[in-house]
């Protein structure tokens, strides 16, 4: 079949060796002789495949059965006798048999780990990791109880503050109704001191306004008094001007007295019970 | 002995025959070494890891699907080995022995065939590519098989192939390899 174009020419190579299937050899030369780009690609292709001809015929000899079974049965006898020691801690290689003289220069029976020096470095490794866990749960645990809050440290919070965010307990609720029921009494003895205090400010008023009456409707008398003979100028003056004053205001005694009468007269009728 | 198949065989050497776990070795021993001295380039090294690769056998040998080949699942073994050994090759720094008088490019084509050439180049590969190529033209396997040996896309496997074989060309070329592949092209 006959290879039209490049692009034609590239896949079918590229197929041909993907799937190992025969190709029409001379209508890829043909094609090849008239492009230098294809030209190189099928040179490259006949220079790999001479190289990877000589290259799979050029197996060496080998012969690994001894060796590894031998390996095998010295694996299976440590792990019968230490069967709780892993079988990759101890890795031995046994000398090979049949190996050649370049070989047997090399030690091949190699102890890769001992398990005394690698149980004190996992220990080591198991302290550290240790810490690093406590560490990095000391570090949650703070987190977790005492979120960072930087408006926290500027205004720390009160104690009601705190408490307000919680559920109230019994004895809370307890002191709370003791509190209320002190608030009721204390009113009411509020109430009472007050309306006290305002009877007694007014009984002082109507005290007051009582005396000032008597004051005004029975002003004093001052009677007249014999004074000694030896009484001076100015005494004898003095005691004149009182018993002046004091008749001219006779009359007055009398209405006052008069309406005092009738005052009571008035108050002992009503007092007796109808008849 | 007479031959038996893959299943019987490691059926008995599940069972503790030793003379069958031998005829298993023998029978495997030739695709697991030249798939690791292929990949390692060491005689020494791809016997130690080729042995490390049948005591694995061995040991998980109970793990194997009987419904399923036993060579792809060795071969996926034996490659997982060869990337751990190589990985530990570059770990530890390799003594290269010094040259005082390298010889010239004539002289080594003169000792060196078309062969070593192309493992010269191998190594030069990355050990996807190298691995990929290996199990495609030493192995023989398909790409699907080589895919599910080195766990990964099939078309990622191609891609791999034909990158390793236009790196390895353009090595040999660069390292003056005569071929006569123009003369065939010419001859036709």
């Amino acid at each position: 079949m006959r290879v039209s174009n490049c692009t034609e020419f590239e896949q079918r190579l590229r197929e041909s060796i993907e799937t190992r299937a025969d190709i029409d050899v001379a209508a890829f030369c043909a094609h090849a002789a008239a492009c230098d780009g294809c030209q190189r690609l099928w040179e490259e292709h006949l220079l790999l495949n001479r190289a990877v001809t000589e290259w799979n015929s050029d197996r060496p000899d080998v012969d690994l059965a001894d060796a590894v079974l031998a390996q095998h049965a010295f694996n299976v006898s440590a792990a019968n006798e230490n069967p709780l020691t892993p079988v990759d801690a101890h890795t031995v290689e046994m000398p090979e048999f049949t190996a050649s003289a370049a070989l047997e220069s090399r030690p091949r029976v190699i102890l890769r780990s001992v398990i005394s020096g690698s149980a004190q470095r996992y220990s080591s490794r198991q302290r550290n990791s240790a810490l690093a866990v406590l560490a990095a749960a000391a570090l949650v645990l703070f987190f977790i109880a005492i979120p960072f809050n930087p408006t926290a440290v500027v205004n720390p919070s009160t104690v009601d503050d705190r408490l307000a965010d919680r559920p109230p307990t019994a004895r809370h609720i307890e002191l709370t109704q003791e509190i209320a029921e002190v608030e009721e009494i204390g009113a009411d003895v509020e109430a009472m001191v007050r309306d006290a205090g305002s009877a007694y400010l007014e009984l002082a008023r109507d005290a007051a306004g009582v005396f000032t009456d008597t004051v005004v409707f029975i002003p004093e008398q001052t009677l007249p008094t014999a004074g000694p003979a030896d009484a001076s100028d100015s005494n004898s003056n003095d005691t004149e001007r009182s018993v002046s004053w004091g008749q001219e205001l006779d009359p007055i005694r009398r209405d006052v007295g008069h309406a005092i009468d009738f005052l009571f007269e008035t108050i002992s009728n009503d007092a007796e019970p109808a008849t | 002995m007479q031959v038996i198949d893959d299943a019987s065989l490691i059926q008995r050497c599940l069972d503790g025959d030793e003379a069958c776990m031998r005829v298993l070795v023998e029978r495997f021993q030739g695709i697991v070494f030249g798939l690791c001295h292929r990949m390692l380039g060491h005689r020494e090294d791809a016997e130690d890891v080729a042995q490390d690769v049948f005591l694995r056998v061995f040991r998980s040998l109970h793990k194997w699907d009987s419904s399923r080949p036993f060579k792809p699942w060795l071969l996926t073994i034996a490659a997982n080995r060869c990337r751990t050994a190589l990985s530990k090759r570059r770990r530890v720094p390799v003594a290269t022995e010094l040259q005082i008088h390298p010889p010239t490019v004539a002289a080594e084509l003169e000792s060196l065939g078309l062969s070593e050439e192309l493992q010269l180049a191998l190594g030069e590969l990355r050990d996807d590519y190298r691995m990929c190529f290996v199990l495609f033209h030493q192995q023989e396997l398909s790409c699907a098989e080589v895919a599910e040996i080195m766990q990964c896309p099939e078309g990622t496997v191609k891609t791999w192939l034909h990158r390793a074989r236009r790196k390895l060309a353009d090595s040999l070329i660069r390292r003056g390899v005569v071929t006569d592949a123009g003369f065939e092209l010419h001859r036709i």
